[in-house]
């Protein structure tokens, strides 16, 4: 019961002291202000760029594995890789064959070259020559019209499958089914447009510029070099449980297609989602832990404003903490009031702070990528502003609760 | 009142209030150091990227079919497969045509080689050059001992390889490799030269290369890779004089576009690039990560100019009655102003100071851990200076005109 009173009393005092120094308590809040904004705006960009990052890349599901010729993250020597044999669609056959009841597998193939309608011409464009397995293994899936089927692959249709950056950039607003198209300089015909996947702005892939065609129409129109194109195979595993035990099979599997002896090395290698994402969050690990150490600096140096003025305020006051001790207040209630004074500047800061990386956030959302506040970033904010508040507010407390009343009373 | 008596002033008000003005000086430090510390570590990493990319001679340019340099986008990649090789025969035709030209090499490289000595193997990691006798002169990457390959070598297809220091060091640890006996792929070439080692910061591939004549590697690899693709000659042109560099560039490219059948209006089907052409590219590439690591370390400045403007504000606060008697004994406005200024232009200085020093040290602590060069950006440390004035002119301004304004005879009511 006293303590609760000597609680309310500190917190009055200080938020008259506050208030009789407006100016000053709004500008040491300001530096808090911009600290705070500083951190969150860091991490909710951090946040965003991880968001489009996943995007770009939702349609490689977490549940496929990729058996490439080089792996897609490497960070050593490059060259290493550049006399492995091109794994051939005979090889892709056999593997088919091997793990035929166990996972799915998709071959791909696929070139840049230039798609035209009319007088459109869309350079570089990346055709696949797949099949209908594709959309099982990837997670785009039509708009309009339909994907390829079977016979598709079978009777070696000149058909194709549009991206939507494709159909975009060629038709506009026209329906692009049923219309002829020359995919470099073959016929063919669209028999649907994918759905758009976007997130591709930050140097992920971009799916949505892509072109899908029968991979035996490939084959017969663009040519393999005699199946010495390199290619790659899309596997979906039996669940994804079992993508850890699946991936051995697999490797299992594809050394006894490439004819390996047990002591050679693996001359292909294993791709999936998580490698990916485990490469992306090493580099931006270390772009996010650098960003937050120069962004908390400005933090700091808030602190420090904040610790200075309570210095200041303490010799102001000493007069008034010599009174409050002669007529028997305690250390602890001299210490409560300063560090309320010093938490709720901070608080103030805090709380300002997180509304204005709110509206900056919004903005980030509105024109660049998709970031987002979560309640972990806001707590995070509230829980260091209280923090910062009390470390910097402790000092000059301290030395205003130690003050001797005696000398207190005296000081001019 | 002289402009002495000012400083002396301002002086003194700063070292009467120790533990503030250290207070503040901490945060301008802390500002002032962590631009200085990222822009030092970024000028690190530059110079040393800079040295690795001036592998070509300041009056040599490389044509090339693929685009240089790792900064370039996978578009261009793509586009670049749908190109024909850059061939020997292309190269003999700037030989044949070319003005401007004093030498052209060719080089066709290929990786990942295994050579062998009694025995000896080094791991699989050897680059083969196919090249010419104009390798090391265009690429600053000399012959220390034996010699270099000679026309001879050339015409004759000669089994001759000049190795890398890397190769001759782990063959040849105690032996004078010249003159014997080496098998790269199983195949033997007689060793007539050593290259001189040439440091790299990232591990490139100078050391452990082997540069043998281009016939004997077209004779033995043919003219198509393991991915079926038809192998393409990096040709390196060294131009009679640093100034012609770019009258010969144009020069070549016009050669080049008449041997390769390409029309008026066509886009070129090969890269060229200099040394400087790849400096500027890769500069290109972190101008965004300076832009940023300088709005982050500015915010840290700004709050603490907030912070100095803060308690220059108590300061003239807990000096009005001071002030007051001044400006009763005659002090001008201009002198009242100019003292509270010019105690935050020194407290910012102080810590700009500090602040550079400490910049300079920590953004160079990287060096201390890898082979890269100490850099001292003088440029950033002159802009921390001057940015630090700024920052105390442009806070302690407020306060200043608030202290010159205040009116003597109130101010000396203030209690």
């Amino acid at each position: 019961m006293k303590f609760g009173l000597e609680l309310s009393e500190s917190f009055n005092i200080a938020r008259s002291a506050i208030m009789a120094n407006k100016g000053r308590g709004m500008l040491t809040a300001l530096g808090i202000i911009i600290g705070i904004v500083a951190v969150i705006t860091t991490m909710t960009a951090a946040n965003g760029l991880k968001n489009t990052f996943m995007q770009s890349f939702s349609s490689i599901g977490s549940d496929v594995l990729y058996v490439s010729r080089t792996p897609w993250v490497n960070m050593g020597d490059f060259m290493q890789f550049r006399n492995r044999r091109n794994i051939s669609l005979d090889d892709t056959e056999k593997l088919a064959e091997a793990l035929s009841g166990r996972g799915i597998v998709n071959p791909g193939i696929n070139r840049s070259l230039n798609i035209k309608y009319g007088s459109e011409t869309l350079e570089n464009v990346n055709v696949l020559g797949t099949t209908d397995k594709q959309v099982i293994v990837s997670s785009i899936t039509p708009e309009f019209g339909r994907f390829l089927m079977p016979f598709d692959v079978e009777y070696k249709k000149n058909v194709a499958v549009l991206g939507s950056a494709v159909a975009e950039a060629l038709f506009g607003a026209l329906s692009p089914l049923d219309k002829k198209i020359k995919v470099g300089r073959y016929t063919y015909r669209v028999i649907g447009v994918m759905e758009e996947q976007g997130g591709s702005s930050f140097g992920g892939p971009n799916f949505d510029r892509r072109v899908y065609v029968p991979i035996t129409t490939f084959i017969k129109t663009f040519g393999d070099r005699g199946g010495r194109e390199n290619y790659d195979v899309a596997i979906k595993a039996p669940s994804q449980e079992e993508l850890a035990d699946f991936e051995y099979e697999v490797i299992g599997e594809m050394r006894k297609v490439r004819n390996l002896t047990p002591t050679e090395e693996d001359d292909f290698a294993i791709n999936k989602l998580d490698t990916l994402m485990g490469a992306y969050n090493n580099v931006m690990g270390v772009v996010l832990l650098i960003g937050l150490l120069v962004t908390s600096i400005s933090l700091f140096v808030g602190g420090v404003g904040v610790m200075n003025i309570m210095f200041v305020s303490v010799t102001e006051r000493t007069k008034e903490i010599g009174i409050r001790k002669a007529i028997g207040a305690r250390r602890r209630s001299i210490l409560l009031q300063f560090l309320f004074e010093s938490s709720v500047i901070c608080l103030i800061g805090g709380v300002i702070g997180i509304v204005l990386a709110a509206l900056v956030t919004f903005i980030i959302n509105a024109v660049l990528m998709p970031a987002s506040l979560s309640w972990g970033i806001l707590l995070i904010a509230v829980i260091v502003s209280i923090s910062v508040g009390v470390l910097s507010g402790i000092v000059p407390a301290w030395r205003g609760a130690r003050l001797d009343p005696i000398e207190a009373l005296r000081y001019e | 009142m002289s402009k002495l008596d000012t400083l002396l002033m301002s002086m003194s008000a700063i070292r009467s209030n120790k533990l503030r003005s250290t207070l503040t000086l901490v945060g301008v430090i802390l500002g002032v150091a962590s631009i200085i510390a990222v822009m030092t570590a970024i000028s690190v990493v530059q110079k040393t990227m800079e040295k690795e990319m001036s592998v070509l001679g300041s009056q040599v340019f490389q044509v090339q079919k693929w685009p240089a340099g790792g900064f370039n986008s996978n578009e261009e990649q793509r586009e670049a497969r749908t190109w024909p090789p850059v061939s020997l025969e292309n190269a003999q035709a700037i030989r044949d045509h070319a003005t401007t030209v004093n030498f052209v090499g060719t080089e066709l490289w290929d990786y990942g080689f295994v050579l062998e000595y009694n025995g000896e193997k080094t791991n699989a990691n050897i680059t083969i050059c196919g090249g010419s006798p104009e390798y090391p002169e265009n690429n600053t990457h000399y012959v220390e001992y034996g010699r270099n390959l000679s026309q001879m070598d050339m015409v004759n297809h000669a089994r001759v390889a000049v190795i890398g220091s890397a190769v001759a060091e782990h063959l040849f640890p105690f032996v004078d490799p010249i003159g014997r006996m080496i098998r790269i792929d199983g195949r033997k070439y007689e060793v007539i030269g050593v290259f001189i080692a040439k440091d790299s910061a990232f591990g490139g591939p100078y050391d452990r290369m082997t540069l043998i004549p281009s016939g004997a590697y077209t004779d033995t690899y043919g003219l198509i890779d393991p991915q079926g693709f038809p192998r393409s000659v990096n040709v390196t042109v060294n131009v009679k004089s640093p100034e012609l560099l770019q009258d010969s560039i144009e020069e070549v490219r016009q050669i080049l576009r008449r041997e390769r059948g390409l029309k008026r209006g066509e886009k070129d089907n090969f890269h060229w690039f200099t040394s400087n052409s790849m400096i500027e590219q890769f500069n290109q590439t972190t101008l965004g990560v300076k832009i940023a690591a300088f709005v982050l370390g500015t915010i840290a400045l700004v709050v603490a100019g907030i912070g100095i403007m803060n308690i220059m504000l108590v300061s003239v606060t807990e000096r009005t009655k001071e002030i007051g008697i001044r400006k009763s004994l005659g002090a001008k406005r201009r002198n009242i102003r100019n003292q509270f200024l010019l105690e935050a232009v020194i407290l910012c200085n102080i810590g700009g100071v500090i602040g550079v020093l400490l910049g300079l040290g920590l953004g160079n602590i990287v060096t201390m851990m890898t082979s890269f060069e100490v850099s001292i950006p003088v440029g950033w440390a002159i802009f921390g200076m001057v940015f630090c004035t700024l920052v105390g002119v442009s806070f302690g301004l407020l306060p200043a005109i608030k202290a010159a304004k205040l009116n003597p005879i109130q101010a000396l009511h203030f209690e």
